[in-house]
């Protein structure tokens, strides 16, 4: 097994573990964050999803681009974990959102507030339109996210669109 | 709100999440390294066994003990090459898309149920290794066990089948119902 600060030797594009870590390690977190509700676990998912991708990377050829690959390896193992834990009500969605101990009071204001809350309205919403809202929000195109779900790209967007009207309501209900 | 923005507001919101990259990093870190040791621990454990069932061989043992440690030997490599046999075209999912995954998935809680039904069939061979060790004087037998009455060593070989069979089927409900799971959301996929 290759140490972390290996894992991008080989060819001369592929990309390191720690330049993964500082370009999509947000997105990973906030994909964790749509999938888990408790702050213990969904660390332990950023985690999984992080070791999945060090991983895959020997696999990293380039022919998509490294956000795509990225956000797919995030994508399926945050899916695997919600799948894992609908079978344990304990660990699901039933369990209540508990404020991030990370939270300062320069988190609990405007924007961040506000991203916090939308991550809750997702978190509560079907898993399938979760994956696809996810996906948006990250900033896949449609064709991007019917090529990783596997569905067309006309379906993507009437759900999205769906979606949207619904998070909106439900972000302009509970403003 | 202006329908045809809502996604880049939305998206603004997202990415606007309080995230400690840094503590996600180190903490990846530390897990890949505790995996790594623990499968260097692995490796050690096997060869460390090896060696100590071939210089049990190599000591003149007798030859029912010989032929239990022969026994073990076998039932070892043979579980390692069913496990291996069964996880072949498991490794990853034909496909990159979800759909493909979540069938990836389900493949492997199949194999793993197959696994654990098949681990009992190890039982009778674990167990007629262990007598055949017993057989002359050993210096692998258990001398814990030497001194307890028969009638402790049947109830604690009955506990520990009970506890086995009661572990298999807990696990294979377990796998099932994940089973269950992933076709109730691949048919949701198929349905949208």
């Amino acid at each position: 097994m290759s140490s972390m600060s290996e894992a991008g030797a080989g060819p001369a594009l592929r990309p390191t573990f720690d330049s993964v870590v500082t370009e999509h390690g947000a997105a990973i977190a906030r994909i964790a964050a749509a999938f888990e509700a408790n702050a213990a676990r969904r660390d332990e998912l950023g985690q999984e999803i992080l070791l999945a991708i060090w991983q895959s990377l020997p696999r990293f050829r380039g022919e998509a681009a490294l956000k795509t690959f990225v956000l797919r390896i995030a994508h399926n193992r945050a899916v695997d974990h919600a799948l894992q834990a609908s079978r344990d009500p304990a660990r699901g969605e039933l369990q209540p959102d508990l404020p991030d101990p990370r939270s300062g009071p320069e988190h609990t204001a405007g924007l961040q507030q506000r991203g916090e809350r939308l991550a809750r309205i997702v978190r509560r919403l079907p898993l399938a339109q979760r994956q696809l809202v996810t996906l948006a929000l990250e900033g896949l195109s449609h064709e991007e996210i019917g090529g990783m779900l596997g569905i067309s790209v006309g379906n993507v967007a009437v759900r999205l669109s769906r979606a949207r009207k619904q998070i909106t309501q439900e972000m302009g209900e509970s403003a | 709100m202006n329908p045809a923005d809502d996604w880049s507001n939305l998206a603004a919101a997202w990415r606007a999440q309080p995230i400690d990259v840094e503590n996600l990093r180190r903490a990846t870190v530390r897990r890949a390294r505790r995996m790594q040791l623990l499968t260097v621990l692995d490796v050690l454990v096997a060869v460390v066994a090896f060696a100590f069932a071939l210089r049990f061989w190599q000591a003149g043992a007798e030859f029912w003990p010989r032929v239990g440690v022969a026994v073990g030997a076998l039932a070892l490599i043979a579980a390692v090459a069913l496990g291996y046999r069964l996880r072949r075209g498991l490794w990853q999912a034909a496909g990159d898309s979800v759909v493909d995954l979540l069938k990836l998935q389900r493949a492997r809680c199949r194999n793993a149920i197959r696994m654990a039904l098949w681990a009992p069939w190890f039982l009778p061979l674990g167990a007629l290794s262990g007598l055949l060790l017993r057989r002359g004087r050993s210096p692998l037998q258990l001398q814990l066990a030497t001194g307890w009455p028969p009638a402790l060593k049947i109830a604690l070989i009955a506990a520990l089948l009970l506890a086995l069979g009661l572990g298999t089927w807990l696990y294979v409900r377990r796998q099932r119902r994940r089973i269950a799971a992933i076709d109730a959301h691949l048919a949701q996929l198929e349905r949208s």
